[in-house]
């Protein structure tokens, strides 16, 4: 499995990225996510690093359920 | 002492001196201004004095981000910049949302202060401590757009950024600052501060964790609020994440408040080619958020200029109301084009509606010569020409560069009456004479005509006979005053409020949470009323008196021609009734409009004395 992104649908909010931090790490640090947020027009880069580990742990990854607008989605999960 | 939230520092950059040092600031002063704004305000105060000339290297620029800022907080990205305006020579303060401010704290920083003036063009670069001025010779000259992409093609993708556009180097006085391909912080026209400083642009990447008293805490109160805006009002939600502040074009229409043909008129025929569904139908193509915000109102929208297609983050209303109707313009194209020559020059949407619509206003009436320049209501093609003639100061564009009041002084023949502004500056999308409340907010905000202190119309609308002139409308907007411009001391967005409904508590334990600090959200308005009484001392000790806090003319002197509202102007007698409760509800002179001593010294603002 793996997360899949739509950048038509990112708004740019960096909110995955916070979370991340934050899930991972317990910190509010955004460069230290293992997604990054690139604010282009129309719409952003998103790129997925290899230090993701899906949120193992948790039943789905944080950027996912934190990512309102549906940018993100896990391959192969409805 | 250790502090959560903020980050206990400001960067002091001497832009003359090339001096760089990081400050220290003490709880004891600075903690009663909470932040923000508010910490804006206590600079300007200390930093300059009633004779600093705006555009003069003494003139201090203050970029302040609040406690809550680089929190993940919905909206929390936002700075406000506070100055002395070259508009109105009296307190300049526009608050702008992206991600600056988050990316200022990361770096270390609670305010960015500059003095001084660069010889030659420069930008500041801030990589957290390693603070560097830079040389901006290749930069100046470019457009917003183009200045960004250079400097990220250089220093990465991953760094924000703040710069101006040719109007700022022109001087135009009411140019704007840029962030982000489409965030600006434009009113005040502190872009103008940034060009005779010779600033091309400031460049920040921070890399440290923005540290908080209770991270768990915060979070619970994080997923209530996503939660909470989703599924309060889930119709209202929808179309806001639609439409942005676009919702509010179809309702100034509906209510007779749309600024037409430089207000004076109240409605447009034409509104429903430029109003929100006409945006979603024909231009727009995506959605852009601030910081962490899960209820964008930005709108990514398509605009075709030198036959190529480019992309803005707008037209909110406020652009749509004054670069559409308050021109004759009708189609939500031409709006679009207007609102990125504005971003790309780096001009306040706002004001520029407003200068166009006055020398439209003045060619109807023959008092402006054009040099063949057909300014007629609604020719689009001519407002685009004259965009950039005002951002590069040619022809009429250099007089209209000086803000409407300036120029109707050098027109003469009577074009006064066709400025609308309070204190210099132009007035943003609400027309008045149906909202006495309205006319008050905009007479007596410190920045001049401009919403953003009291937006207390839909109040009025909703809850009151709205012709109506009484002390609750006074003591309502008194409390807007406070609560408003909280946000921007706290340094996070107002909309998450003001438009889907969170409880303003819900900032108090923000607050709280983020800082560890037992402060309740009592004493935050306070703190925010403090802070309204600072910038109304610095207004103050400009020479600002009561003769100020009064709309524009045409207020009084104009009925509305057409429409629902024909017939209506504001009553002199009713204006002032109004505002004797308001010097008297807020400890204010009734002479003078000074805050008394007894006021500022029970606000702790004896300093000032
Ligand atoms: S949370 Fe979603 S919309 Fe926001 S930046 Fe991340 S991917 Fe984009
Ligand atoms: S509501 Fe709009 S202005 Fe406020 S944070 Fe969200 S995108 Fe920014």
């Amino acid at each position: 499995m793996k997360i899949k992104t739509i950048p038509e649908l990112c708004t740019s909010c960096n909110m995955c990225a916070y979370i991340c931090s934050i899930k991972k790490l317990g910190v509010i640090n955004y460069r230290k996510a293992a997604i990054r947020i690139f604010n282009k027009l129309p719409y952003p880069e998103i790129e997925i690093l290899s230090n993701c580990d899906l949120c193992k742990s948790e039943e789905e990854p944080w950027c996912d359920k934190y990512c309102f607008p549906g940018a993100l989605y896990m391959e192969g999960k409805e | 002492m250790i502090f959560r939230g903020y980050t206990g520092k400001f960067l002091l950059v001497d832009l003359s001196k090339k001096a760089i040092k990081t400050i220290e600031w003490n709880k004891e002063d600075w903690l009663p201004f909470i932040g923000g704004r508010g910490f804006g305000a206590k600079i300007i105060w200390e930093m300059t004095d009633k004779s600093t000339e705006p555009l003069s290297p003494n003139n201090v620029v203050a970029i302040n981000a609040g406690p809550l800022t680089g929190t993940h907080i919905p909206g929390a990205g936002r700075v406000s910049i506070t100055s002395i305006s070259p508009l109105t020579n009296i307190w300049a303060d526009s608050s702008m949302g992206g991600y600056f401010g988050a990316e200022m704290k990361h770096a270390g920083y609670d305010v960015i202060i500059l003095k001084g003036a660069n010889k030659e063009p420069k930008y500041l670069s801030i990589e957290d401590d390693d603070i560097e001025l830079k040389k901006a010779d290749e930069l100046w000259g470019r457009d917003t757009y183009k200045t960004e992409s250079m400097l990220k093609k250089d220093l990465g993708d991953n760094v924000r950024i703040m710069c101006i556009g040719p109007a700022g180097e022109n001087l135009v006085k009411f140019a704007s600052i840029n962030h982000e391909f489409g965030r600006q912080s434009g009113r005040t026209g502190i872009g103008a501060i940034f060009g005779a400083k010779k600033l091309k642009a400031i460049t920040v990447r921070g890399t440290k964790d923005v540290k908080v008293a209770d991270l768990l805490r915060l979070n619970k109160r994080i997923d209530y609020t996503i939660d909470f805006m989703r599924n309060n009002d889930k119709d209202w939600h929808e179309i806001f994440l639609r439409h942005g502040t676009m919702t509010t074009y179809e309702w100034c229409q509906s209510i007779s408040a749309l600024p037409t043909k430089n207000f004076k008129e109240t409605e447009f025929e034409k509104w429903n080619e430029s109003d929100g569904f006409s945006m979603e139908k024909r231009i727009k193509v995506g959605k852009k958020a601030c910081h962490c915000c899960t209820s964008p109102c930005g709108n990514i929208s398509k605009v075709q200029h030198n036959n190529q297609n480019n992309f803005i983050v707008g037209p909110d209303y406020e652009t749509a109301g004054l670069l559409g109707p308050n021109c004759g313009i009708e189609d939500i194209e031409s709006i679009a084009q207007a609102n990125y020559l504005c971003d790309i020059y780096g001009l306040d949407t706002i004001s520029t509606g407003n200068v166009i619509g006055f020398a439209m206003e003045c060619y109807e009436n023959g008092l402006l010569g054009t040099d063949g320049l057909k300014l007629e209501w609604g020719n689009a093609t001519a407002m685009m020409q004259l965009i950039e003639m005002i951002a590069y100061r040619q022809g009429i564009g250099n007089i209209l560069a000086e803000g409407v009041k300036k120029a109707a002084e050098y027109i003469e023949n009577g074009s006064e009456m066709f400025t609308m502004h309070v204190k210099g500056l132009e007035q943003s999308a609400y027309e008045t004479r149906g909202a006495p409340g309205m006319t008050l907010a905009y007479a007596t905000s410190d920045v001049g005509a401009h919403h953003s202190r009291s937006t207390i119309i839909s109040w009025e609308i909703k809850n009151t006979d709205r012709f109506s002139v009484s002390e609750e409308k006074v003591e309502k907007q008194i409390e807007l005053e406070h609560q408003r411009s909280l946000f921007d001391a706290l340094g996070t967005c107002r909309f998450q409020w003001c438009e889907l409904r969170l409880p303003l508590n819900i900032f108090a334990q923000f607050f709280r949470a983020v800082t560890g600090l037992r402060t309740s959200l009592e004493s935050l308005l306070v703190a925010s009323e403090r802070i309204f009484n600072l910038t109304r001392m610095i207004n103050v000790r400009r020479g600002i008196t009561k003769k100020d806090d009064i709309p524009p003319k045409r207020v009084f002197m104009e009925e509305i021609p057409s429409g629902e509202l024909k017939g209506r102007k504001m009553q002199y007698e009713g204006f002032k009734a109004m505002i004797s409760w308001y010097y008297d509800l807020r400890g204010w002179d009734q002479e003078t409009g000074i805050p008394t001593r007894e006021t500022l010294e029970k606000l702790g603002l004896s300093f000032v004395l």
